[in-house]
């Protein structure tokens, strides 16, 4: 059973997830949804919850500014949000999950079924803390022409594995490789590691001129189909 | 200055579909139809008058209403609008830039009335400044610029884009007209010096037919 809040400005909002969140999921347990952030903030530091949905952009106080008024706390974060391409990157890279408006109850599903499978808990303190990095890197870029957008926001990215996260540098690694939905990650020590992600989600965060500076003879990539290498030579 | 006109808050688009979902999820039809209806006529006056540069007064009131009605329909109608143009103005005469108002509103919504308790109210004029140009104010009764600054200043550094985009309309827009456009913001006191609102006074030349520009 999960002791679920919900918050967002918008009352259809909460309404819509309320609506879809009974429908189907006998597990998640509503005990409280707020319009206001500062109420939000104030039941959540005295309250233990195990999931919170929470809208990125609100009066007064934004979500990720929220989670960074508490000072602790152990729930899982589902960010909804309608659109901010800048906050979706800064959660993609700390390994945190998001939903968009309007919500689909097939990813609403997935979601669930994640967070069902996540068994021991997250560094969560570690994932927040990159977020909030992420966040304010992004936040310093006024102009939302796609353009500007930065080919890296910050030094580290958050690779999910089965039963943990690391936080790379970009640097240390050489490339990505597909494998059904695992990424094969490269590193520059030599070492490989397999990621619970699929290509899609790296290929995302990653642009080849973040990556270690490695020429890679292409006889060595050959069964590379789709992945991110700084730069290839033939020999 | 195609560009820049054909600019709408994504974040608005969607949330306003979330927002008829919501009717839809809770059985709602006549709500949903309703919105949903309103929702694409904003959409398509946008679109279209994205592609003019001018269109009549009374055209660009009709996108404000229906861009208020939405809004509010997100927002539970927390607030009322009143749109009043004077007698004897002939709004559907005369030209002024398309989308031009829809940013000072949408500010006026989001950083003086959405952070306010009680009555929200935004009240749109329109009149004859002179011979020459018209006037049109933008009156809300929300928090204040100061307030609404000194909240934004705590959450972030992200400047309103949509009173930038107005702005820089507005330059576009004075060296067509030769400078003769104007915006000022009016922050308005009771008498014991407490703000009660923002008032936002455009002066646009006046224009009876339309010179395509750009």
């Amino acid at each position: 059973m999960f002791n679920t809040v919900i918050i967002d400005d918008e009352q259809h909002c909460i309404e819509v997830l309320e609506i879809l969140l009974q429908k189907k999921f006998d597990d998640i347990h509503i005990v409280a949804t707020f319009s206001n952030s500062k109420q939000a903030l104030d039941f959540l530091q005295n309250n233990q919850v195990d999931l919170v949905f929470l809208d990125i952009q609100m009066p007064f106080m934004t979500g990720i500014e929220l989670l960074e008024k508490l000072n602790k706390y152990s729930f899982h974060v589902v960010f909804t949000t309608a659109y901010d391409q800048y906050a979706i990157k800064a959660i993609k890279l700390s390994a945190l999950d998001y939903i968009l408006k309007p919500i689909d109850e097939e990813l609403l599903e997935a979601t669930i079924t994640k967070l069902r499978k996540v068994s021991s808990v997250i560094d969560m303190k570690s994932q927040i803390s990159t977020l909030l990095q992420q966040y304010s890197n992004s936040n310093l870029l006024e102009n939302i022409e796609p353009t500007n957008v930065p080919t890296s926001l910050s030094n580290k990215i958050a690779v999910s594995f089965q039963d943990k996260i690391i936080f790379y540098d970009p640097q240390e690694i050489v490339y990505c490789q597909s494998n059904d939905n695992y990424t094969i990650i490269q590193l520059k020590n030599g070492e490989k590691v397999i990621a619970s992600k699929t290509m899609k989600h790296f290929e995302d965060l990653l642009t080849p001129n973040d990556l270690y500076d490695l020429i890679i003879p292409t006889s060595s990539t050959q069964n590379i189909s789709s992945s991110i290498v700084k730069k290839m030579v033939g020999i | 200055m195609k560009a820049l006109r054909a600019q709408i808050n994504p974040h608005f688009l969607f949330n306003s579909l979330n927002s008829i979902n919501n009717f839809i999820l809770k059985n709602d039809t006549k709500n949903a139809s309703k919105y949903l209806i309103k929702f694409s006529q904003l959409v398509r006056s946008v679109l279209n008058n994205s592609s003019t540069a001018f269109v009549t007064i009374h055209e660009e009131l009709q996108t404000i209403e229906l861009y208020l009605i939405i809004e509010g329909m997100r927002f539970g109608n927390q607030f009322t609008y009143k749109i009043i143009s004077e007698d004897g103005l002939n709004i559907k005469l005369f030209y002024i830039p398309s989308l031009l108002l829809q940013p000072y509103v949408e500010n006026a919504i989001w950083h003086g009335l959405l952070h306010k308790e009680g009555e929200k109210h935004i009240l749109i004029t329109i009149k004859k400044n002179n011979e020459k140009s018209i006037a049109i104010s933008i009156l809300d009764n929300g928090i204040g610029r100061e307030m609404a600054a000194s909240i934004k200043a705590k959450k972030d550094k992200q400047k309103s884009f949509g009173m930038k985009l107005g702005e820089s309309r507005l330059r576009l827009l004075n060296e067509s007209y030769g400078g003769n456009a104007s915006v000022n913001v009016v922050d308005l006191y009771d008498s014991m010096k407490i703000p009660i609102g923002t008032r936002i006074d455009i002066i646009i030349p006046l224009k009876s037919n339309v010179i395509e520009s750009n």
